[in-house]
């Protein structure tokens, strides 16, 4: 790539990037060291932050018991309706965490209608789940994320060559050449699983807000909306920060050699195996559970909260105007996260230049700020005479968004690059194809896959944020995800059940689309 | 086309993107910007009105009831060198009084306003009130009878009521407000040791005063602090409970009103002021008390939702609101430090 095409993206990222400088920038010059001081020596601190990391272990770990067995159900059995099943397990990573966990305190809060009946049923007046406590909220986010480490613990499953546990079927029993052989070869992709929960969950705000579970992302909040102390805010990411940046880097490290995306193997997959009817029920029953607990149980919450079809029908006509705002918006960012990201992989994974380990930081870094500083910092940078046609436009949500997740679309499409080989570029070039054409039809074609689930990801996480939106929406336009925190609050259960399920239903819808269009491919 | 060519398309559909936008959203020169804390159901129809009589286009920003006021006056914070805002309108006042400490807001002492009584308006004119909710507690009927319920936030303290009030989490909105109330008033040794003991009588904490009262409604609790139009939606929805104004017979109940301010350069400020002197009229206030919130009108002559929110019935408590702002700092910080801990 040439030196000028390096430096577009360079600035692009820098524009993206600017927001979250400013306010550490601002943080440095203006370093509140007492504050620092009591950070480090304060006990509330230490008590909130090891919460915070016990939770998302167990979490991740939650994850991983659950997800491990379904991959391997998946993709070494042959049962009924997998690629069905399969589909199914994705619901949870649609859905929105702050969805599932509204739903779940409408059926299993202080007076939710599942607790009433169950208190009915076992004639107790306290249930020993608690849905407000730690267990909770592990329960919570172990059903919203263990799909990930499903889907990645399948990917290294699929990307196993047979021909290695074919040849040590000839020393040892199948089980054994499985534990020995292929676990191996797939734990790296079960433990990028596992990171890649603990990374959502100890970041994760949705769940404790709702739940009132005091954690250390909620004590970030309270610095900036309690307080006003941005500064402080800044200094108690710094623990949050490094814990994060640690977990991100060993998932980077695990995954830099190794494919996530199965685009041009030169092997064939373990095929699946025959088993008998009873183990057939038995992984459908099991699965079956998982989707009930996952999908349907946080659906039927929803449902429940409407009294009929009129309800979603003069909700839908309300929010109308909120309702296109919030998805022109998502769109411009989901666009502009995709295409940069896009570009950012290239030139992590194709050029030699001298700051990619910079770059590779930065990205990083941007995955883990709070949306708060993100929107303080936009507010900083915009609400000046010569950027007020920004400022005062759905384009500043679209910025925030952006710059909050164009790392996750730049980390994705640099693994799929990965499993590209370059002598495919290399003939396309040698043949005379200029740059673009090799890049609009030999690469883009072959990375359509992971450019899908980027955009359906991006779509989601910017479709349902909240933190940067709040802070920067412009006069006149209230995004749909701030609608829905607020009537929340405001005890309007048949409107916000309404509204999670048409969010779910888009989300559902695009993801569809998108992936019909892989499959045509 | 070379790489370089696409990437300028790119870049050029970015910039279009970035004039086509803020055209598409462009709003007359002939508006007025309001941050509002009031919900979009209750403000929008005065707003609207406001539009229609006078021409002037209404952009309105609202919060969510999550984060209690907290991220317009945040932004507001953040904006004051560019003030975006002309007029700020609080669904009480605490963080009114936060804003004015903090140099946003501008005097104005609306006309429209005259005949709300002196003791709702700030001595310089930073701030007005009008429409007030009342801090009350309520109680489940099924499970306390009149003569057990509390009449001071004081008995809640009491061991009979131990592990059975709820309370919203007082760093925010108008639990916050309510606990600065407490500092200025009893001074802030007694204010210390009420949250204390009612920390030591096992209080729960609710996500907010709806929350609080949603547990008194549905029985799992039988009392709680929280706001007059928190308890009405209980009350219409046919719950078994009941409203009490504490501390009738001593330092009165809390009555929190709603206040509006001008902003401190703001972009219309003449507008603004229309806007001001709109919203603080009488018809207003009247519109504002006949709705399901029940804000209690702060002019006499007023209809009230019902006998039951009428201020002449209630004695007042009698606070300082300079006093209540300097309160709020350190209330804030001894509730986050050691209530909360």
């Amino acid at each position: 790539m040439r030196t000028p095409a390096k430096l577009l993206i360079c600035l692009a990222l820098l524009i993206m990037l600017a927001p979250i400088g400013y306010m550490f920038l601002a943080t440095l010059i203006n370093l509140d060291t007492g504050f620092l001081f009591e950070v480090i020596t304060n006990s509330r601190y230490l008590v909130l932050f090891s919460r915070t990391v016990l939770i998302a272990t167990l979490t991740a770990l939650g994850s991983i018991i659950l997800g491990v067995p379904l991959a391997f159900i998946l993709a070494r059995f042959r049962i009924p309706f997998s690629r069905t099943l399969e589909y199914l397990l994705l619901l949870p990573i649609l859905i929105p965490s702050y969805f599932v966990t509204i739903s779940l305190v409408y059926m299993l809060g202080w007076n939710g209608i599942l607790t009433v009946w169950l208190q009915k049923l076992l004639g107790i007046s306290t249930l020993p789940f608690n849905i407000y406590g730690v267990t909770g909220a592990v329960f919570i986010m172990v059903m919203c994320h263990f799909p990930f480490v499903t889907f990645l613990t399948l990917a290294g499953l699929r990307n196993l060559d047979s021909n290695l546990e074919k040849t040590a079927w000839l020393t040892t029993s199948k089980f054994r050449a499985f534990l020995s052989v292929s676990l191996p070869l797939v734990l790296p992709y079960i433990l990028g699983g596992g990171i890649l929960v603990f990374v959502l969950a100890v970041n994760n705000f949705d769940v404790p807000s709702i739940t009132l579970l005091d954690v250390y992302p909620l004590e970030i909040f309270y610095r900036f909306s309690v307080f006003f102390r941005t500064d402080q805010a800044m200094i108690l990411t710094l623990p949050l920060l490094a814990i994060t940046l640690t977990a991100v880097l060993i998932w980077y490290y695990l995954f830099r050699n190794r494919p996530i995306f199965t685009i041009n193997t030169r092997w064939k997959a373990p095929e699946r195996i025959p088993i008998s009817w009873l183990a057939q029920t038995l992984c459908l029953v099991f699965i079956t559970l998982i989707i009930g607990l996952s999908v349907a149980l946080p659906i039927i919450g929803l449902a429940l909260n409407i009294n009929s079809l009129t309800d979603i029908i003069n909700t839908f006509i309300i929010i109308q105007p909120h309702l296109f705002n919030s998805i022109s918006t998502t769109f411009i960012s989901t666009a502009g996260t995709l295409i940069l990201g896009f570009l950012l992989a290239y030139l992590l994974e194709r050029t030699e230049f001298r700051f990619k380990g910079l770059l590779l930081w930065l990205l990083i870094l941007s995955l883990v700020i709070p949306g708060a500083a993100i929107g303080l910092g936009l507010i900083k940078l915009y609400n000046h005479s010569g950027l007020l046609f920004i400022y005062h436009s759905q384009f500043i949500i679209s910025l925030g968004l952006m710059a909050r997740f164009v790392a996750l679309p730049a980390l994705i499409m640099a693994g799929a690059f990965k499993t590209l080989d370059p002598s495919l570029e290399n003939a396309a070039r040698v043949a005379g194809v200029s740059r673009t054409a090799t890049l609009t039809r030999v690469i883009l074609p072959l990375l359509k896959r992971p450019l899908a689930i980027s955009a359906i990801i991006c779509f989601i996480l910017a479709i349902n944020e909240l933190a940067v939106t709040i802070l920067v929406a412009p006069p006149g336009i209230t995004p749909l995800s701030v609608r829905i925190y607020s009537l929340f609050h405001f005890n309007k259960a048949a409107e916000v059940a309404s509204m999670c399920l048409i969010m779910a239903f888009l989300v559902v819808l695009l993801y569809i689309i998108l992936g019909s269009v892989i499959k045509e491919d | 086309m070379t790489l370089k060519n696409l990437l300028f398309l790119v870049s050029l559909t970015l910039l279009v993107i970035l004039t086509i936008c803020p055209a598409c959203s462009k709003t007359p020169s002939n508006e007025v910007v309001i941050y509002t804390a009031l919900d979009e159901v209750f403000s929008g129809p005065i707003l609207k009105s406001f539009e229609k009589d006078t021409g002037i286009k209404v952009q309105m920003l609202t919060d969510t009831e999550a984060s209690k006021t907290v991220g317009l006056a945040t932004r507001l914070v953040a904006e004051k060198d560019h003030p975006q805002a002309d007029v700020f309108w609080n669904n009480e006042i605490g963080w009114t009084l936060v804003l004015k400490q903090q140099g946003i807001l501008a005097p104005f002492s609306p006309t429209s306003a005259k005949d709300i009584p002196e003791r709702y308006k700030d001595p310089q004119g930073y701030w007005t009130g009008f429409a007030a909710r009342a801090r009350v507690i309520l109680y489940n009927t099924d499970l306390l009878k009149e003569a057990e319920a509390p009449q001071s936030v004081l008995d809640l303290t009491q061991p009979q009521y131990k592990g059975k009030v709820a309370i919203a989490r007082p760093i925010f909105g108008t639990t916050l407000t309510h606990a600065a109330a407490f500092f200025a008033v009893l001074g802030e040794a007694d204010a210390k040791k009420l949250f204390m003991n009612l920390k030591a009588n096992d209080c729960k904490i609710a996500s907010g005063n709806m929350m609080a009262a949603k547990m008194v409604a549905s029985g799992e609790l039988p009392l709680c602090l929280t706001d007059t139009d928190d308890a009405n939606e209980m009350m219409l929805d046919k719950k078994p409970v009941k409203i009490i104004y504490p501390d009738q017979s001593g330092i009165g109940t809390l009555v929190l009103p709603n206040s509006i301010g001008l902003i401190k350069g703001g972009p219309n400020p003449v507008n603004g002021k229309k806007l001001i002197e709109y919203i603080l009229s009488a018809q207003t206030e009247q519109r504002l008390a006949k709705l399901a919130s029940a804000q209690m009108p702060l002019r006499p002559g007023l209809e009230p939702y019902s006998p039951l929110f009428d201020l002449r019935n209630i004695k007042v408590m009698a606070i300082d609101y300079s006093k209540l702002a300097d309160a709020i700092d350190p209330a804030k910080k001894f509730i986050y430090d050691e209530f909360l801990k």
